[in-house]
């Protein structure tokens, strides 16, 4: 609730023509809580959205934010190859989960955004709940530490012994649309060629129809401060490309053969194109058993 | 006490119908109802970090995406969950609802499930909910949503014999974290590494989600892990938060190598604080006779303002225990009181949980100091 000195402070800021409020709109992330917004919206009904004032600001990184998100992509590098060490038959995703969780805070993350689950299919990546692990089951993370702040993602995939030969493949094929997105991302560029360009990958091999919702809704999004800019890799997404920008290329998705696959890097952008900011690109792992 | 939260919530949330048989989840919403005569169902909703009420009634926590519980006088809820169909399959051991469906549609889905009740629906956890999504259901309903979600909370406050159990097994685990983290503080650990040794002993015991704060600066201030702090700290004040079976348990200790004067006086005033909690009695009474009993030292400004609150499915639950409080202690209900202090050289905060009841209180846990 809006105390009655903070409602008295708003609509003496409010007063006159063109007041523009910043208003947070986005089906993800945060919102305004009805309570906060509602008691706004009454006070300052004419208020519109300002948003991009803000967003528009922070879309490249500041050298220390590029600083810190090199050091959140090496500890969710780090935070994987835990997670494979540990990943075994009979342990269940939520233990795996917090105990992943646990392991990056002692690297120095303050928080982790850690999508984890596994099975026979998948058919998303998925918070963690108690399924107990399986042999043959694949195992999807997205690993996502924030480090003073910033945060940078990995999108990995293993499975719980031996992979057979058609996961291989379709993994494989994963990884060269990634590839293909990285080496289009570049100054100048708009964002919806990234998408194209991992797209045509997936297409060329017949599987265009799961381009497109329901399979899949983007091919990576921004990170750090709201993940906001420079937004999601999608078709939609014409916002051009600038050096320093941080954002994910992970063409992660659903194949009717396999299930849900994550396949995907962080990168910086650079004056010579997208420069990934780990040290090990994603790569289907088998634990051995 | 509101800390930082996470931003996706990790840790073991499935639903045990062993611990909370579908049978307790029924008689609470049979409460709802009489105490609701003429609504007829209720929209409750939840997020990541605001879902007590949700819980309450589902047992449902969201982890990621927000949820919506279309709950009916007579029949089965319907669980809605954010993040596509994708999601639901996730999501389904989280509760006993049956079939979980996507959040989507909201306003047709909603309309269609109201004309089906025999009355207006009330609202429970409207003040969370995004603006738009708010300004979705009222219209579709026809106009202002009647918002019962304090009505639900008061309800709340009285814990059952289960709840009660799963209660003390959270502050069993609090005691545990509080005892490694003494442990790790004693043998000379960095006070991060004391902070992670309390939060591994919490995960090893199975809790859902752990808040940590500590203090740097000898008590006067507390702040989140952000970075490592690589220096030993004695006394090292911190706060601690366990969720374990949906439940909450929190408290303060001052970790110390040898006698701390500040923690030892806080911890007289809370005991005898302890002692005039009773059911009936007033929180602001309580809270203003802890500002007196402290004379001629200061309150902590962590606990000046707010001595303690209701806990239990949410880690802060009405009522809080401040001065200008008008609201009583409930038989059943369960607490955290704090009493923070300021000498000539040091700063320090203890606290106790305790279940109020009729015949007497329970202390559930409380800091060492405060032992007694």
């Amino acid at each position: 609730m809006l105390s009655r000195a903070a409602r008295h402070r708003v609509r003496r800021c409010g007063r006159g023509a063109g007041v523009r409020v910043g208003q947070r709109r986005s089906p993800r992330g945060p919102h305004r809580r009805f309570e906060i917004a509602g008691g706004l919206a009454q006070l300052l009904p004419e208020a519109g959205a300002a948003d991009d004032v803000i967003f528009d600001a922070a879309a490249a990184k500041t050298t220390d934010e590029i600083t810190h998100a090199r050091e959140a992509t090496r500890i969710a590098e780090l935070g994987y190859a835990r997670l494979v060490e540990i990943a075994r038959p009979g342990v269940s995703e939520d233990d795996l989960a917090v105990e992943l969780r646990w392991y990056t805070r002692t690297l120095g993350a303050e928080d982790n955004f850690l999508l984890l689950c596994a099975g026979a299919r998948n058919p998303a990546v998925a918070p963690s709940n108690g399924r107990v692990m399986q042999k043959g089951d694949i195992l999807v993370a997205e690993i996502t530490p924030s480090y003073r702040g910033q945060l940078a993602q990995i999108c990995r995939t293993a499975t719980l012994g031996k992979a057979n030969a058609e996961l291989k493949h379709k993994y494989d094929l994963l990884v060269r649309a990634m590839n293909a997105g990285i080496g289009g991302a570049r100054p100048g560029v708009a964002m919806s060629a990234v998408c194209r360009a991992i797209n045509a990958v997936l297409e060329a091999e017949g599987y265009g129809e799961y381009c497109h919702p329901p399979h899949i809704r983007r091919r990576g999004h921004g990170l750090g401060f709201g993940s906001i800019r420079p937004g999601d890799v999608s078709l939609d997404n014409d916002t051009m490309l600038t050096e320093g920008m941080v954002f994910m290329i992970h063409p992660n998705q659903h194949l009717p053969e396999t299930g849900y696959l994550l396949c995907g890097e962080p990168v910086l952008l650079t004056a010579d194109g997208a420069e990934p900011l780990t040290r090990w690109r994603s790569a289907l792992f088998e634990i051995d058993l | 006490m509101l800390t930082m939260n996470p931003t996706l919530l990790v840790g073991p949330s499935d639903w045990d119908g062993a611990r909370m048989p579908q049978e307790e989840f029924a008689a609470r919403t049979a409460a709802l109802w009489r105490d609701q005569p003429s609504a007829g169902g209720a929209i409750v909703y939840g997020d990541r970090v605001n879902h007590a009420e949700l819980a309450y009634l589902t047992h449902f926590t969201p982890k990621l995406e927000a949820a919506l519980a279309l709950i009916p006088r007579a029949g089965a809820a319907t669980l809605l969950v954010g993040g596509g169909a994708n999601m639901l399959q996730a999501a389904k051991p989280l509760t006993f609802i049956a079939d979980p469906r996507p959040l989507r549609d909201v306003g047709k889905t909603v309309a269609q499930w109201a004309r089906e009740q025999g009355g207006a629906p009330v609202l429970i956890g409207g003040a969370a909910m995004p603006y738009a999504l708010h300004r979705e259901i009222a219209e579709t309903l026809g106009g202002e949503l009647a918002d019962r979600t304090a009505a639900l909370q008061a309800q709340m406050c009285r814990k059952s014999a289960r709840e009660l159990t799963l209660l003390r097994e959270a502050c069993a685990t609090l005691a545990a974290t509080i005892t490694a983290m003494g442990a790790a503080q004693r043998a000379g650990a960095p006070a991060t590494d004391v902070i992670l040794a309390g939060e591994r002993a919490a995960n090893r015991l199975g809790v859902q989600d752990v808040r940590t704060l500590f203090s740097c600066n000898g008590g006067r201030t507390l702040q989140p892990f952000e970075t490592a702090v690589e220096r030993a700290l004695d006394p090292l004040q911190v706060y601690m938060a366990v969720r374990q079976f949906g439940y909450w348990a929190e408290g303060f200790a001052v970790l110390a190598a040898s006698p701390h004067s500040c923690a030892q006086r806080a911890s007289d005033v809370l005991r005898s604080a302890v002692e005039r909690m009773q059911a009936g009695g007033r929180c602001g009474d309580l809270a203003r006779g802890i500002a007196q009993a402290v004379h001629p030292l200061t309150l902590h400004p962590v606990t000046a303002r707010v001595a303690g609150n209701a806990i239990g499915l949410a880690l802060e639950a009405h009522p809080l225990i401040a001065a200008g409080s008008e609201e009583s202690f409930e038989d059943g209900g369960v607490y955290s009181l704090r009493v923070g202090l300021v000498d000539q050289r040091d700063h320090a905060i203890v606290s106790v949980m305790v279940a109020v009841h009729g015949r007497g209180n329970e202390v559930l846990w409380s800091s060492p100091e405060a032992a007694g």
